[in-house]
């Protein structure tokens, strides 16, 4: 089929009409591959989740996973305290995050992308290690094994941080400097251009990096398991244990529906990935 | 003035934090003691053990030529998807769009346990293959994230322009909008390298058992013993930095120039 | 750039022969020229140099090349879920620990064994862990042994510092509970593991009981640890919940649960008491040693856990003759003593064979010394020094029931690596094996287990948040719809270019 399209469009070519040529050429086709890819890869795998959620062990359809969800007040506070934490984390990333990349992008030197490579480079080193690292510090302080849930918060920030400075650095750069001078120039002083100006246009930033900090921190176990001794209960942890060690794979998806239907509401929240929010960690790469 | 000296000190006390850890990897690299924190005298044997032993060699080249491969197939994937994304109906690009971002913002734990359903229901879960597609599934939409805006900031009459010169669609993709796009590109592959070699949850849940990432093993040497090579990856976290000490510094004489260039453009019009 | 795509382009390319060559050893295995062993075990596990020279027997052998793929998992229920998945055609020889090779015996996922009289398991493993095998756990008319063949074993128990801890109190389980010493002891993450030791101070009275009866001889040994196991394996509804109750109060007591951090965190001194498999507990005490920090290893009196890794054969392993002659190659007292110098875990093979070990230099590689050994009792001797004469200042340590009659030796240092690897035979007459739990059982345990770890709010409490996050929510909602409206009245110029740019 394809081939017969290129032939088709070289003897156009040929003939030099260029628009039947164009009609037969779509670009769009280029996202086949891709789109394949995710319907057999991305969405699937979901519809296989939803599926498994709603069975039970011998293959027979159940409510029975999400009941004993609900029903178990140990399930529903561990979620509860996943929310919290994530919360808490997004927020201290971004106390922190913001500073930075409002700072970066006032750089006027070409070196502020270097500045930005030094905040991603340590992804390089392998994160298991770091955080083994950085219970050792923690330990120094005296903290490891007393303060579990703000340890656990603390290793979360260092793991997420990257991932809200960049989204926030690319609008904080891409915006229109002219906004802040015309403040400025109005009588604004600085404080009411950051308020007025700056922040309300770097919101899609901000919302970005929420996104990508939110979920992730919610189910990322490997930094309960390090730094909250375990203590600290996690819905991915949970998740986890569900598909390991308890080998319980329809009660497994029915927390990942649960954690997927969190995923829907702060896509509906923040609008998703609209427009001008299409700022990425990688541009500033 | 103030404002300038407070702001750099705040980003040097955030720099401080994010390597400290990396610090304390070095410092301990030096020693050959099994735990962090323990000094058992100055050795090279970590690093000794990192370029001699063959497990450790292995693991290594596995982490960097998967992350490689996982990045070019993403990188591929991603800018075909982003292009033909950017070119379809609205109606597609809402739909196409959605399904990338969904990997963006949902939980690792979600993506990896959901792939391995899937997986399980094929002849080549838990080989390489399953491996791969694991980790394009989740660096592909980084890289699709990273092309959409340069699409956006192109101008789209160029493409046209280059077919009414007489250029196949092909040539005109090639040569006029894949420059254009490329930066995009470029930083979607590093993205999709960068997040590829940290990853450990899709790893786990996707990975041949012969196979080991540096994370997979870090985390399962559950056992780990008098004989680990656990520790010879202090002094692998110091050779990184290193790299890491190395670009940045390239980058930085580069920038240099390129400033001083800048300048002296700007002089010269004046 | 087009340097960097060339380079990527020449890695990509380097990277092909890596994963066509695995595609290539298949072919050709499947031509009959080339045998290849597929052998699962944990992480870090064996010295791989007894691999080597496993594939040079057997090639020898064979006449063929034989290659062992070395897999690693890491835990017993990913092993079990790998091979459910693949039907067992995945491994020709595994390694779980013991409460998953009866669950997949059980449950007909195991090959038995065809182990020759004669072999080395006959020859040389210890008589003690033949009985756990063919006694401890039995089935209509199979037992383990029918199955598997021990790999590593050994006890739980308590690694300790005696500088902060009194080594009484660690003759007691219910040390843990100790306010005296709260954040300072760490416990598995594991429920198993702590299902046990919430038994144990659960059933304190009724074990205390026993240990009486026993100590004043009015049981036998044999009876005794059958009454152990009874009770350690109790897994009624009222049981659970006694042991989640102690459970539930010994998580405030302690510094945390642990995968593997436990044996770093008392070698470091960030704790002082570890819940710990023996052979961790040798690694530990190596480490802090290292250190100048003496830790000591105790199983307390009540009564422990016995546990082992063994070697089995999955129904449908393709290999099966070489899987057989595997397990007989690692029951080799040379191969065992190998294995155990390099995982320091303790060996199931006890016997007697005259072997010799070479010892190399870490630093320069150059070979230091090549010590004889005539057997695996000989290798314990020479290695902990140990004396076979009575003296002064020795305390008299029986390992009859392991290595024979009459092998009692005299050491002078109690409670630490030596009597962590080979604890005596009063140490093992308390201690007992734990039998799998089956699937309702098993849920059971598993919700009390997520029931400790996790924090449950009141009814009251939940309502309250879960109200909390629904109006904030709608809130944030409210405000997106606004803007929307907002937006609309005011920019409409804005979206009319967007749409504009998306339709080109």
């Amino acid at each position: 089929m394809a081939s017969s399209v290129k032939a088709v469009a070289r003897e156009n070519y040929a003939g030099n009409e260029k628009k039947t040529f164009r009609a037969l050429f779509k670009r769009s086709y280029l996202a086949i591959p891709y789109g394949l890819f995710l319907a057999l890869f991305v969405v699937f795998p979901l519809f296989l989740i939803v599926y498994y959620a709603f069975t039970d062990k011998s293959g027979g359809f159940t409510f029975n996973n999400f009941v004993a969800f609900f029903s178990s007040s140990t399930y529903v506070s561990n979620l509860l305290i996943s929310i919290g934490i994530a919360c808490v984390t997004t927020a201290v990333c971004l106390l922190i995050a913001y500073p930075v990349a409002y700072i970066l992008s006032r750089f006027k030197s070409a070196r502020s992308y270097i500045f930005v490579l030094l905040f991603i480079a340590p992804m390089w080193i392998n994160f298991v290690l770091r955080a083994y690292a950085l219970r050792e510090i923690l330990n120094l302080f005296g903290l490891l094994g007393k303060t579990n849930f703000l340890n656990t918060v603390i290793g979360m920030v260092y793991d997420f941080l990257p991932f809200m400075i960049l989204p926030i650095y690319t609008t904080l750069i891409k915006m229109d400097k002219s906004l802040e001078e015309a403040s400025a120039d109005l009588g604004g002083n600085g404080a009411v251009t950051f308020f007025k100006v700056t922040l309300p246009l770097s919101v899609p930033g901000i919302v970005s990096g929420a996104m990508m900090v939110f979920l992730p921190s919610m189910s990322c176990y490997v930094i309960t398991d390090t730094f909250g001794n375990s203590k600290v209960p996690l819905i991915g942890k949970l998740i986890e244990s569900m598909f390991g060690t308890n080998a319980n794979w329809n009660m497994g998806s029915a927390l990942a529906i649960v954690m997927l239907i969190i995923m829907f509401i702060t896509m509906l929240l923040t609008g998703g990935f609209k427009g001008e929010k299409e700022t990425t960690r990688g541009n500033a790469l | 003035m103030m404002k300038k000296v407070l702001a750099y000190g705040f980003l040097t006390l955030v720099l401080l934090c994010v390597y400290a850890p990396i610090f304390i990897l070095i410092i301990f690299s030096f020693t050959d003691a099994n735990i962090v924190g323990q000094w058992h005298g100055f050795s090279l044997e970590l690093y000794k053990r990192l370029f001699t032993v063959e497990r450790l060699r292995n693991m290594i080249v596995n982490t960097v030529v998967l992350a490689l491969l996982a990045a070019a197939v993403s990188t591929v994937l991603g800018t075909l998807g982003a292009l033909g994304m950017f070119y379809s109906k609205k109606i597609w690009k809402k739909v196409l769009g959605g399904a990338s971002n969904i990997n963006v913002i949902n939980a690792e734990i979600v993506i990896a346990v959901s792939l391995a359903l899937v997986f399980s229901m094929f002849a080549f879960n838990k080989t390489y293959y399953s491996l791969l597609i694991g980790h394009v599934a989740f660096c592909t939409p980084f890289v699709v994230l990273s092309v959409i805006p340069k699409l956006k900031q192109m101008d789209p009459s160029l493409y046209e322009a280059a077919l009414d010169l007489g250029a196949t669609p092909r040539k005109a993709l090639f040569r006029v909008v894949l420059p254009e796009i490329l930066p995009g590109i470029v930083a979607g592959f590093m993205l999709a390298l960068t997040l590829s070699l940290d990853d450990y949850i899709i790893t786990s849940f996707t990975k041949p058992a012969e196979f080991d990432t540096i994370s997979t093993y870090v985390y399962n040497a559950v056992k780990n013993t008098a004989k680990s090579e656990l520790p010879a990856f202090r002094a692998l976290a110091a050779v990184i930095f290193l790299i890491i000490v190395i670009v940045v510094v390239i980058l930085n004489v580069r920038a240099g120039k390129k400033n001083k260039n800048e300048t002296f453009m700007k002089k010269e019009i004046k | 750039m087009k340097k960097i795509a060339l380079l990527v382009v020449a890695a990509l390319i380097a990277a092909i022969p890596l994963t066509a060559g695995v595609a290539v050893e298949k072919e050709a295995y499947a031509a009959g020229e080339t045998l290849t062993l597929k052998v699962a075990n944990w992480e870090d596990y064996i010295d791989e140099s007894v691999l080597e020279e496993f594939e040079t027997q057997m090639s020898e052998k064979y006449g063929k090349t034989v290659t062992v793929q070395y897999n690693t998992f890491g835990t017993n229920e990913n092993l079990y879920n790998d091979l459910k998945i693949a039907n067992g055609y995945l491994y020709d020889v595994i390694c779980p620990s013991d409460y998953m090779i009866e669950k997949m015996a059980k449950e007909g996922m195991l090959k038995e064994l065809s182990l020759a009289s004669g072999g080395n398991y006959d020859l040389y493993a210890s008589d003690y862990i033949k009985g756990i095998f063919e006694n401890k756990i039995k089935w209509n008319d199979k037992t383990l042994a029918d199955y598997a063949v021990c790999y590593m074993w050994g006890t739980m128990g308590y690694v300790y510092n005696p500088k902060n801890v009194s080594h009484e109190d660690m003759k007691d389980w219910a040390s843990l509970w100790d306010a005296k010493y709260k954040g300072r002891s760490t416990i598995k993450d594991s429920v198993r593991d702590s299902y046990f030791v919430g038994i144990a101070y659960a059933k304190k009275e009724e074990l205390l009981k026993l240990k009486a009866d026993y100590d004043a001889k009015t049981i036998t040994a044999d009876a005794y640890n059958a009454e152990l196991t009874k009770i350690f394996n109790d897994t009624s509804e009222e049981t659970v919940k006694e042991v989640q109750k102690a459970l539930t109060a010994l998580k405030k007591n302690i510094f945390g649960f642990e995968v593997d951090s436990g044996k770093n965190d008392i070698a470091s001194g960030t704790i002082d008491i570890n819940f710990a498999w023996s052979g961790d507990a040798v690694y530990a005490m190596d480490e802090a040693e290292a250190v100048g920090v003496e830790l000591y290893y105790s199983v307390p009196e009540t009564g422990s856990n016995i546990w082992f890794d063994g070697w089995c054969i999955p129904k449908n392993a393709q290999q099966t003759e070489l899987a057989n002659d595997f397990i007989n190659f690692m029951c080799d007292p040379e191969i065992a003593v190998r294995n155990m110098e390099y995982v320091g875990y303790t060996s199931g093979i006890a016997g007697d064979k005259t072997f010799s070990i070479d010892y190399y230099d870490e630093d320069s590689g150059e070979l230091v010394e090549t010590v004889e050994y005539s057997g695996v009792y000989d290798w314990m001797v020479q290695t902990y020094e140990l004396s076979e004469t009575a003296g002064e200042g020795l305390t008299e340590v029986d390992l009859s029931y392991f290595f024979g009659d009459g092998k009692v030796v005299y050491t002078d240092t109690v409670g630490r690596q030596f009597s962590a690897q080979y604890p005596d035979t009063a140490t093992t007459t308390r201690c007992v094996v734990m039998n799998y739990f089956d699937d309702e059982t098993n849920e059971r345990i598993n919700t009390m287990w997520e029931n400790v770890k996790g924090v449950s709010f009141p009814a009251w409490a939940i309502i309250l948040i879960v109200v909390g996050v629904v109006v904030i929510v709608g809130v944030v909602l409210l405000i997106r719809f606004k803007d929307k409206i907002f937006k609309n009245k005011l920019g409409g110029k804005k979206g009319v270019k967007v749409v504009r740019k998306e339709d080109m």
